[in-house]
């Protein structure tokens, strides 16, 4: 480059204005921050302290099951623990964590300024933070879950767990898919529109392909069991047989669901830890990672292949051997891409220096466990085998080796390698050594007697064994391993709590790495952004940290004012617009907590503070979202290199849009999973009992009437778009008047096709094909009620004037919605009558 | 910058993900055909002494794997084509491009070569079918 | 330390078994061996003097090609083993029935002249040499049936009716456990597994399907009046007598059966009685209510009638 985007000397007052606009509030306003380094810390230190939860309940298990018979813990208490530390464990520690570390990592390795939506990140992380805590109360009580993590039902249907327990599980899985989808919507859009410029896809990060990939596995991942535990709820509370094998349902729909998400999850937690270690790898051997574009490839099949596994945890379910056979190929074929990360890591050592520090021995110790973790989980995708070691502890002890090793070993290679990020200096390598060598011997000697306990025939879940089934040894083992890697997690921990502060100001690059997280980093994240020519910017241009913090790189300062970022391309990353962000706010922290209270109070049956919590959450949502969409107005500014970029963009290059489409992918993919689990009880009632021959189908006149209404009501849409290019915008004009016609005519779409299935007498709650038809109904009528609501809020919008052809988010949102909600009207009603009438 | 034109992101993805997601085809085709005739009861019959089931297995496999075949071809084909510029550190916008591109090339290539590996894994499955056999037990349908 | 009869993977007592025993060994040794190769790689790689890789050799040869062909031939090699665990049609097989219940098995076997069910509960015996057809069922929760000497588990699924054909090739008792966590008592829901030579078995299934017989004697018609006036007749079946219960294990031979409680306990007199008064401090949240209404004089006659019924 010969010339830098932005000359010195810098105008006075810039780097001022800059700070003010980014400044944290202090004080109780400290809860009001947004800013991704803030929430990312908060975020990672709570679902550490679920880790360390989690972790003592682990601890007292293995107390209990330290010797035959004990009786510490009654059977009741046992089966709470297990069902808590796998639910905590996987939902409120692991996924969580990896989320949280992207909030905190991924804009600084980008070098953008703040995640693409700040609030809906705090939102997210308060409504964990909150619903999380609520949920592990439970155990105080004795009401927690006790079906175990993946809740099998009938186990877990109201006949035989009456109690609040199982709703409790339901309510905690709840928020953890809240978080889940806002969290992909901000990977998918961070990774690829607010890359820094010249930043294409070959020069990513390998972390920033990670995440933008695993946000990809939630958008399809997370809706079979969104699915899922909305018919287990559905079943527990009105009673809708979907698994009730008399009544037309099947158990192992559940499975099915549950395991289509439960295995890509399994990736979605490891695959980010990998990420890491392809990160970290390079600047502790001190040379550029080997296979850089085979570790991508890889990273893209896993995701894709992890979701053909599913069915291999159900191998003993006595599913046909040729059904079987596609998952073991599966299960065997996702093996290929691990084994070429782990080539490429162990190429990229043998061709560098590795610095023993507190990170690499994790780094190493992750080598360790999680190969043969990975290869136990070969030996478990050998279909015979599996008749075997499956629920055995043979599996614990596999999970526990893929799952500790290939992601805690990795999370506490990376607290050690990214606290000085935080804190500006780091933690204490003596300790990390100590803490490494105690969790790596605990570890061990905690799972490894666990796969011969399980090949003597212990299964899982068990609160006590007999004596003389030759178990007691690895088991006193077991827990003997599992109080040392206790006290190797209590190290780390008082290494964190003495050391780890967030500094706001650093300047520091402890292992001389390559990437741009190194860059001097503050509130406002880098000075500039710099302009990024390859892989390792830091190391093939070493005055670039230099040149950011002097600001003589993109946007030095605040070009508008406000707090903003720039969006660039989402491959090449070339700059296209400004995008402002939205600073402190009390409302997505109020909206976070109160819905968090509402789920709890829904889920205890108090109906009056549920309701008020409801519409305080609602109000405090509104008051959030109705600030936003206001910079549309604001003319081009100057970024430096002579780009002059719009502030703010409408259409389908603006990160609005492509999160509108994120929600749509995953709207779609839990309709998907409804029509899923339709066919599949259609495969499993037998074919004249689907429908149930005393069913009457809906009148296929009343389906033409809602199926032209459906259409209608998105043509009505289509000609408001068009209104809204006019000058002025009128609620009772042109555009007013088409958008409350439209929501006319989707409420009598919605009322048509559900006064015709229910005028033909079929009840929900009579079999399970009516069950499955009216939640597909069901789940329409909520769109409606939701697009109604987006409408009306757009028409208030517009009467305030605050709805122009520049400001438009809040419309062109609902118009995408709306279009899709009208595709999935018409594919509910192709479900509700054109399905039983051509399969019979 | 450059004035190297925009690729297209939807038409980007596709090509790199081509070879994934014909084996994602594949697999669903070949997992519900399966699933179906066993719950029904269908496609029992034999021809040449192999049974209709895993003749089809085998021929979504090959169709499958001609598809791959394909896209691997292309891909290598433009991979090679694409002008190899230095691998270093400072290079110009034109020869950042080119490395994109041959990025992508390898990308869709290597994809299809992985997704290769998986349909023929996936076609595997055939010799398992044995009447839709479950574990142990002899032949058998959905108790229904 | 009293021994249990064995529950191991690697001890196995059938043709399936031995399939399973011989694939789970070559799985362990060829996964150990590619662990220490890959750890070795991995420990020099790491400790050794920086030198020039090349890429595709390590990560095409090393990630790509071998595992890919380790991986196919493994794929095969299960799926014909899985392959060769299924049998053809049986039509001489053994018929039994075996239903999971919360936390119990009930055993129903097919008279060999096919006129009816014989019923037995939480034990299973087999003929050596003979193929067994097994139908596993449950109309609560779901199970899993797992005798790790026999087979691999199979599941016990409410609506669904799989089945499990084996071959035990060598007599002796094997135990199993439910494999799938079906609630309070999961851990206390075991099995013990009898495999006679086929004569024996024709002589026990005989035996089994009789009525009860119980010794004469005051005591034991004391022990068979506080079987009826403690309820107990309500929820057991004893063939032979008004008991027709249906809701516990039938207890027509409880006095032969090697355990009691499910694989809870042994069975004799004293545990009998033990576990009459205090099932629920020994399984707790079982379906039955620990009987504490019996006198000790009682308790003992009660306790001597059920081991009596052999």
């Amino acid at each position: 480059m010969s010339s830098l985007p932005s000359p010195l000397p810098r105008p006075p007052g810039e780097l001022e204005e800059l700070e003010r606009v980014w400044k944290v509030p202090t004080g109780i306003r400290r809860l009001t921050a947004v800013n991704n380094t803030y929430i990312g810390i908060y975020y990672i230190g709570t679902a550490l302290l679920f880790l360390v939860l989690a972790g003592v309940l682990a601890l007292i298990m293995r107390t209990q099951l330290a010797v035959p018979e004990n009786d510490l813990v009654s059977f009741k208490t046992y089966n709470q623990l297990f069902t808590m530390h796998g639910s905590v464990m996987m939902f409120l520690f692991a996924i969580p964590v990896i989320e949280a570390i992207a909030v905190f990592l991924l804009p600084a390795m980008l070098a953008a300024r703040d995640l693409p939506f700040p609030r809906l990140s705090a939102f997210a992380f308060w409504a964990y933070a909150s619903g999380g805590l609520i949920f592990f109360g439970t155990l105080f009580f004795g009401v927690a879950p006790d079906g175990g993590w993946f809740m099998y039902p009938p186990l877990t249907s109201h006949e035989f767990s009456p109690g609040l327990n199982a709703d409790f599980w339901l309510l905690g899985i709840g928020f953890i898919e809240i978080s889940a989808i806002a969290g992909a919507i901000e990977l998918v859009v961070g990774t690829l529109r607010t890359r820094p410029p010249g930043m294409s896809l070959d020069k990513m990060p390998i972390y920033a392909w990670v995440m933008l990939v695993v946000g990809a596995m939630i958008v399809f991942g997370f809706p079979p069991v969104i699915a899922g535990t909305l018919l287990l709820e559905l079943e527990r509370a009105f009673h809708w047989p979907f698994f009730v094998a008399e009544r037309g349902g099947d158990p192992v729909l559940w499975q099915h669901l549950f395991w289509l998400f439960g295995h890509p999850e399994v990736y979605i937690i490891f695959l980010p830890a990998a990420g890491l270690v392809s990160m970290m790898i390079p600047t502790l051997a001190r040379t550029p990672l080997v296979g850089y574009r085979w570790i991508v490839l890889a990273v893209l099949s896993t995701a894709v292949l992890s979701f053909g596994l599913w069915a291999h945890h159900m191998f003993a379910t006595g599913m046909p051997h040729v059904s079987s056979a596609f998952f073991s190929a599966a299960s065997m074929a996702v093996a290929i891409p691990t084994g070429i990360q782990v080539f490429a890591w162990i190429a990229t050592l043998w061709r560098g220096k590795l610095q023993l520090t507190a990170a690499a021995w994790f780094i190493l110790g992750f080598f360790f466990i999680f190969v043969l973790g990975g290869l136990t989980g070969v030996m478990v995708a050998v279909i015979p085998f599996d008749w075997q070691a499956h629920d055995t502890y043979f599996v614990v002890a596999h999970l526990h080796y893929v799952l500790i090793g290939g992601m805690v070993f990795p999370l506490c290679a990376a607290l050690y390698y990214w606290a000085p990020i935080a804190s500006g200096k780091p933690l204490s390598e003596r300790m990390g050594r100590w803490a490494f060598w105690l969790m790596f011997v605990g570890f061990n000697l905690a799972f490894f007697p666990m796969h011969i306990s399980g090949l003597l025939g212990m299964p899982r879940r068990v609160y006590t064994y007999r004596e003389g089934l030759g178990w007691e040894p690895w088991n006193l083992a077991s827990t003997l391993g599992a109080y040392v890697l206790a006290a190797g997690f209590a190290l780390i921990a008082i290494d964190l709590i003495k050391n780890l502060r967030i500094a706001g100001k650093v300047k520091t690059n402890p292992w001389r790495a390559g990437t741009l997280e190194w860059l001097p980093l503050d509130d406002y994240a880098t000075r500039s952004i710099p302009l990024v020519e390859s892989r390792d910017p830091l190391w093939d241009r070493p005055e670039l940290s230099e040149e950011v913090e002097r600001g003589q790189h993109f946007l030095p300062g605040t070009a508008t004012g406000q707090r903003e970022t720039i969006v660039t391309s989402p491959i090449e990353a070339r700059p296209q617009y400004l995008m402002v962000l939205p600073g402190p706010s009390w409302y997505p922290m109020l909206a976070g907590v109160g819905l968090a209270l509402f789920f709890f109070v829904l889920t205890v049956k108090l109906v009056v503070p549920a309701v008020l919590l409801a519409a305080f959450t609602l109000a405090m949502i509104f008051r959030w979202v109705w600030s936003t969409d206001r910079s549309g107005d604001l003319s081009p500014v100057a970024v430096g290199g002579g780009i002059t970029l719009p502030v703010s963009i409408n259409g389908p290059i603006s990160h609005a849009w492509w999160a509108v489409f994120v929600l749509i992918l995953v709207d779609g993919t839990i309709f998907a999973c409804l029509v899923f689990s339709y066919f599949f009880l259609w495969t499993t009632n037998p074919q004249s009992a689907w429908p149930p021959a005393d069913v009457e189908l809906p009148r296929l006149a009343w389906d033409w009437i809602a199926a032209a209404m459906w259409i209608a009501s998105s043509l009505f849409i289509a000609w408001a778009a068009r209104a809204v290019s006019a000058k002025r915008i009128r609620v009772l004009g042109r555009f007013g008047v088409s958008l409350t016609i439209a929501c006319g005519l989707a409420a009598a779409a919605m009322l048509t096709s559900s006064f015709a299935l229910f005028k033909t007498g079929m009840r929900p709650s009579d079999h399970a094909y009516g069950a499955i038809v009216y939640t597909i109904l069901v789940y329409q009528a909520f769109h409606v009620v939701v697009l109604i609501t987006m409408a009306v809020y757009t028409l208030l919008r517009t009467y305030k004037g605050l709805l122009s052809q520049a400001n438009r988010v809040s419309f062109d949102s609902t118009r995408l919605l709306w279009h899709y909600m009208v595709v999935q009207g018409l594919l509910a009603i192709a479900i509700a009558s054109g399905a039983p009438r051509l399969l019979s | 910058m450059n004035s190297h034109t925009n690729r297209s992101f939807t038409r980007t993805t596709f090509y790199i993900s081509a070879g994934l997601l014909i084996w994602v085809a594949t697999f669903l085709a070949t997992y519900v055909l399966a699933a179906v005739a066993c719950a029904r009861g269908i496609l029992l019959s034999t021809v040449f002494g192999m049974g209709l089931v895993p003749l089809m297995i085998l021929a979504a496999t090959v169709i499958a794997m001609g598809l791959t075949a394909r896209v691997l071809y292309i891909a290598i084909a433009r991979y090679r084509r694409s002008a190899l510029p230095v691998d270093a550190g400072r290079t110009s916008a034109i020869e950042r491009s080119q490395q994109m591109d041959r990025f992508i090339h390898f990308l869709a290539a290597a994809v299809a070569g992985l997704s290769l590996a998986a349909i023929v894994l996936n076609g595997t499955a055939a010799i398992a079918y044995d009447s839709c056999r479950a574990t142990g037990a002899p032949d058998q349908h959905r108790p229904q | 330390m009293r021994s249990l009869p064995s529950q191991a993977v690697f001890d196995p007592a059938s043709r399936g078994a031995d399939i399973l025993s011989e694939l789970s060994l070559v799985l362990t040794i060829g996964a150990a061996f590619i662990f220490f190769a890959v750890m070795a790689l991995a420990i020099y790689a790491a400790f050794s003097a920086p030198r020039p890789v090349d890429e595709r050799r390590w990560v095409v040869g090393g990630g790509v090609v071998i595992p890919t062909l380790v991986l196919a031939v493994l794929l095969i090699y299960g799926l014909l083993a899985g392959s060769a665990l299924s049998h053809g049609e049986q039509t001489k097989a053994l018929r039994v029935d075996v239903i999971g219940k919360l936390w119990w098995w009930e055993v129903r076997y097919q008279a060999a002249d096919g006129s009816g069910w014989i019923a037995s509960a939480n034990e299973l015996h087999l003929p050596a040499d003979c193929i067994a057809d097994l139908r596993l069922t449950s109309d609560n929760v779901i199970h899993s049936f797992w005798i790790p000497s026999l087979a691999g588990k199979v599941d016990m699924i409410p609506g669904h009716e799989n089945r499990l054909l084996l071959h035990p090739t060598r007599q002796g008792v094997y135990r199993g456990q439910c494999a799938e966590y079906c609630g309070d008592q999961h851990a206390r829901m075991a099995l013990d597994v009898v495999v006679h030579s086929p004569a024996e078995f024709r002589q026990w299934l005989v035996r089994e399907s009789q009525p009860a017989r119980s010794g004469a004697g005051d005591f034991l018609l004391r022990g068979k009046r506080a079987f009826f006036s403690g309820g107990c007749a309500t929820c057991h079946t004893i063939r032979g007598t008004p008991a027709r219960g249906q809701l516990g294990p039938d207890l027509t031979h409880i006095g032969s059966r090697r355990t009691l409680g499910a694989a809870t306990l042994e069975n004799h007199v004293g545990t009998m009685a033990g576990w009459i008064v205090g099932v629920q401090a020994i399984k707790p949240g079982s379906l039955m209510p620990s009987m504490n209404v019996y006198a000790g004089d009682e308790l003992r006659a009660l306790a001597t009638y059920l081991e009596s019924l052999e």
